[in-house]
């Protein structure tokens, strides 16, 4: 029943579907190439309009007094930002790069369940939107944090915005789990012969461990939502401690998802990261296993540190917490020394996608040292809830996850559209970020330190805040005007007919071995794979039968 | 050419931004309390790690992509494939967890002294409410309940333990004063307990640390250090009635 | 001694993990909730790990030590069906918030889709079917 023989893993005597055009083609598509298009778009809108609201809360917070919104539309604008910025634009970029690259990775001609696939899709989608649809309603959207703790969300915060949110959410996590049981399955079932576990390519793996992990912190998450919507409307008494409920067991789910969620956010890069080093620099990467074994410890480690989110609630085990995540820092710095290593004594070249990968480096490695900072509840308890937290987070999220988004963009774009992107305005968008990103955020550890809350729409001039935070808002400033030159060097590329070859960059794994954008069902023929790097291989097999001196580079 | 000028300026950049951080890094506010000295403290100690760990990871990577970028002086063959080597991975496993055993024993014992409990001082009870602070003296009979426009008030004794009950009667907040490098969860359903010795008289401004609704940002209080008769004088205005001010 | 394929020791590992971090938690906390989601996890992995081991004794051994799959089998053709089960999601989700009414029409959007989605997968499964035509007209296209 199963063709292992042969090196062709494309559909087996299975007719092609040939694309359908137009919208209809979009809308009714199961094809993991457009679904991951459609993931990859949607998520960079919902990031525009993130990054629009963080835009507004900078401008609020550029100077004490209300200049630009009173603290109800405050309050809803950070909680949708977060929102927005984690489960609408982190996540589902992560989902919709897997969704396009795995398959190709593996040598699949789709993934496991291509209509479930487009399902999670349309139910992201249309989650997202039923989350947005909050600030349409006369109450406004949520305005509980991000973290919807209770009992703020419960009786406090009485209007239909919070209703609105939960239940978008809901559809936004059946979707995530939806989405992960597919790419595990894909990743289980559809490897091309050959393609052992210990040949797949490290953003493979990466997906694998992070779709793991969508599938223990996901479900907590939506038990929480449901057990909230009870609480809320049915009576319930899960939370409310006046009617013998705990609200500390809010925080202790919501973490329980939270915390695997920030690695859920990181892990895929990470993987975007260990895939591009290796390719500029013209070597494999360094210490393959110890890079699987990292992610699957940072994996399994933050599912154990949930509570170091509640070090100052008094109410939880500091050392157990404090040691796991301290440990995590472990695994985190083997992945920098290899990532290091991979580039020692190789010929590095600086394409675009290689400036975000090293910038990734230099920036997550602030977000990590202070991470291991944050570790210790001594040091909890005077910096938890204010800006330095605030800057810590964003210095990961943007620092490590969004640098490795833009890395990943211009690494692939040759491979989805057919057309590079320009190398002058993506070093421009590189520039304009690398100083935005300092501008905006070391001010906020700053000011952190000297004990600024967070979610605070306005604060007291004497207490010394007023300079770093205009310079935090100038900042923002430049990160707005960065986007530009990306949206400009897309639009510019799409509007070319595209010219980009099969493997644009010499790449080895086996994305690069089909055209660029790649058939219906990717492959018509399928290098052979006798390692990590099937396409290096090849090519140098190729080299080889032509009778070019060796090992020469692409 | 190109390739040459261009990723000399971006490890310029980075090494810039690096002295940039270490230049903001290290400045917490001056502890005023006993606790907030092992706070302190420990953060000095953070820092030494965190400067090294910098200091090597953006070295080696600025020196990579200093020393081996390709130049037109590159040989056209590959580099050496190298892709793993044991002895190097097993240190970098090594070092980082025998750093991390150090910071978390580090951490083990400030907690343990901030958690410490000494006799005698006063005892507040601590109530955060949206959107102020009530602060009960049980042992004086005297009250201070905060309004929007005029923040509540603790008055202590200098150099006596202050030992404060936090409660909430709706949401969480969370009682923060910078200067003490401290902050503890109210939590509704769950009082906590905590103690603080200020060393030095002065005033000290804190606020609500953990988001509770449109008036968060307005949650402020005043923590004020005064001499013990300074303090029992305080407490003689207040004992007849519930003042706001001392 | 047996080996074990790679598939099948990831998530043993995973099930390990949780089990004597779970176990471990409970001594130390005394907290229920952490403590039954951590094992919870634990055993949800080992039963997907004991699942793969069987599932991989029972098929053939080929030389790349994992024999389950490979086959994609038939690629489904395009349909609504997706589309309109996520729109249907949609309006319930909107009216379990707003009001009953939208959660009986998201329903019947999506049972709509469900069906159509049963149909093509019926068809796909039955060999005696060859092509996926009768999926075409359901797109409109002729």
């Amino acid at each position: 029943m199963t063709t292992t023989e042969g090196v062709v893993g494309t559909a087996t005597a299975e007719r092609i579907h040939a694309p359908i055009r137009g919208l209809t083609g979009w809308l009714t598509t199961t094809d993991h190439k457009r679904v991951g298009i459609l993931y990859i778009a949607t998520s960079y809108l919902f990031f525009l309009f993130g990054g629009l609201l963080a835009l507004l809360l900078r401008a609020e917070l550029a100077a004490p007094g209300l200049q630009v919104m009173d603290a109800q539309a405050f309050d809803e604008l950070f909680t949708i930002h977060g929102t927005v910025m984690l489960l609408l634009f982190g996540t589902p970029m992560g989902t919709g790069l897997a969704n396009y690259i795995v398959p190709l990775q593996i040598g699949a001609p789709d993934v496991a369940f291509p209509r479930l696939n487009a399902l999670t899709y349309w139910l992201f989608l249309f989650g997202g939107l039923v989350v947005l649809a909050g600030f349409l309603t006369a109450g406004g959207a949520a305005a509980g944090g991000w973290t919807g703790y209770v009992p703020l969300t419960g009786a406090y915060e009485p209007g239909v915005g919070i209703d609105l949110w939960i239940v978008g959410l809901v559809l936004v996590g059946i979707s995530s789990v939806l989405a992960a049981v597919n790419l595990i399955a894909t990743i289980y079932a559809l490897r091309a012969p050959g393609m052992r576990m210990f040949r797949m390519p490290i953003f493979t793996w990466n997906i694998l461990v992070t779709s793991l992990l969508i599938l223990v912190a996901f479900p907590p998450l939506t038990a929480a939502f449901a057990m909230l919507l009870i609480d809320r409307h049915l009576g319930g008494a899960f939370f409310d401690p006046t009617i013998g409920g705990d609200a500390i067991l809010w925080q202790h789910i919501f973490w329980f998802f939270g915390h695997p969620e920030v690695y859920i956010l990181i892990l895929p890069f990470f993987g975007v990261i260990t895939e591009i080093i290796p390719v500029f620099s013209r070597k494999p990467v360094f210490g393959y296993t110890s890079f699987v074994f990292a992610t699957v410890a940072i994996a399994s480690l933050s599912m154990a540190v949930w509570a170091h989110h509640m070090f100052t609630t008094g109410a939880v085990n500091l050392p157990f917490f404090s040691l796991m995540s301290f440990a995590i820092a472990v695994p985190t710095g083997i992945k920098f020394f290899n990532w290091i290593a991979t580039m020692w004594r190789g010929h590095l070249t600086f394409e675009t996608p290689m400036l975000w990968a090293l910038g990734f480096l230099y920036l997550f490695l602030l977000g990590g040292i202070t991470g291991v900072i944050l570790a210790s509840p001594a040091l909890d308890f005077h910096l938890q809830d204010t800006y330095f937290v605030v800057a810590h987070f964003h210095n990961t999220l943007i620092g490590g996850t969004v640098f490795a988004i833009f890395a990943a963009t211009y690494y692939w774009f040759p491979k989805i559209t057919g057309r590079r992107l320009s190398e002058t305005l993506g070093r421009l968008h590189f520039a304009l970020w690398v100083v935005g990103f300092t501008l905006t955020f070391l001010p906020q550890y700053q000011l952190g330190l000297l004990g600024m809350p967070r979610r605070i729409v306005d604060y007291d001039a004497a207490n010394g805040w007023v300079e770093l935070n205009a310079l935090s808002t100038v900042g923002s400033l430049v990160l707005g005007l960065g986007v530009i030159p990306f949206i400009l060097a897309v639009g510019g590329a799409l509007r070319r007919p595209p010219d980009a070859p099969a493997d644009p960059w010499g790449g080895f794994t086996l994305e690069w071995a089909t055209t660029s954008p790649p058939p219906p069902h990717n492959f018509t023929n399928l290098p052979p794979i006798r390692s990590a790097r099937p396409v290096f291989d090849w090519r140098m097999d190729a080299e080889r039968a032509a009778g070019a001196p060796p090992a020469s580079e692409p | 050419m190109r390739e040459r000028a261009r990723p000399r300026s971006w490890p310029l950049v980075a090494i810039l931004m690096c002295i940039a951080a270490l230049a903001l890094a290290g400045c917490l506010p001056a502890p005023a309390t006993t606790q907030g000295r092992v706070v302190n403290d420990l953060w000095n100690t953070f820092l030494v790690p965190a400067i090294v760990v910098a200091a090597i990871v953006w070295g080696l990577t600025t020196f990579a992509i200093l020393r081996y970028r390709r130049r037109s002086a590159t040989p056209h063959e590959l580099p050496p494939q190298i892709s793993s080597d044991h002895r190097f991975e097993i240190a970098w496993t090594a070092i980082p967890i025998v750093t991390v055993l150090v910071l978390f024993w580090l951490t083990v014992g400030a907690v343990a002294r901030m958690d410490e409990r000494s006799a005698g001082g006063i005892n507040v009870a601590v109530t955060a409410f949206r959107w102020q602070w009530r602060f009960d003296y049980p042992d004086d009979g005297v009250t201070i309940v905060g309004l929007p426009d005029t923040p509540a008030e603790m008055v202590v004794p200098v150099g006596e333990p202050v030992h404060v009950t936090l409660t909430s009667p709706d949401v969480i907040h969370s009682f923060y004063v910078p200067a003490f490098l401290f902050k503890r969860d109210a939590t509704p359903g769950r009082p906590t307990e905590f103690e603080f010795t200020v060393e030095e008289a002065g005033t000290y401004a804190g606020q609500c640390a953990e988001f509770c609704g449109v008036g968060h940002a307005a949650m402020t209080l005043k923590v004020v250090a005064v001499f013990r008769a300074d303090y029992e004088a305080w407490l003689a205005d207040n004992q007849a009635g519930a003042g706001t001010a001392p | 001694m047996i080996r074990l394929p790679e598939e099948v020791l990831f998530f043993a590992r995973i099930a390990a993990f949780g089990l004597i971090v779970g176990a471990v938690y409970w001594f130390l906390a005394y907290e229920p909730a952490g403590t039954v989601m951590l094992l919870g996890f634990g055993v949800a992995s080992a039963v997907a790990s004991a699942i793969l081991w069987l599932r991989s004794r029972e098929a053939e051994p080929t030389g790349d030590g994992w024999p389950i799959g490979r086959d994609p089998g038939r690629i489904p053709a395009p349909a609504f069906a997706p589309l309109s089960i996520g729109v249907g999601a949609g309006i319930v989700a909107l009216g379990l918030a707003l009001g009953p009414l939208l959660v009986v029409i998201g329903l019947a959007i999506a049972i709509t889709g469900a069906r159509s989605w049963l149909a093509a997968a019926m068809r796909e499964a039955d060999p005696s079917v060859v092509g996926d035509e009768p999926n075409d007209a359901d797109i409109g296209r002729t």
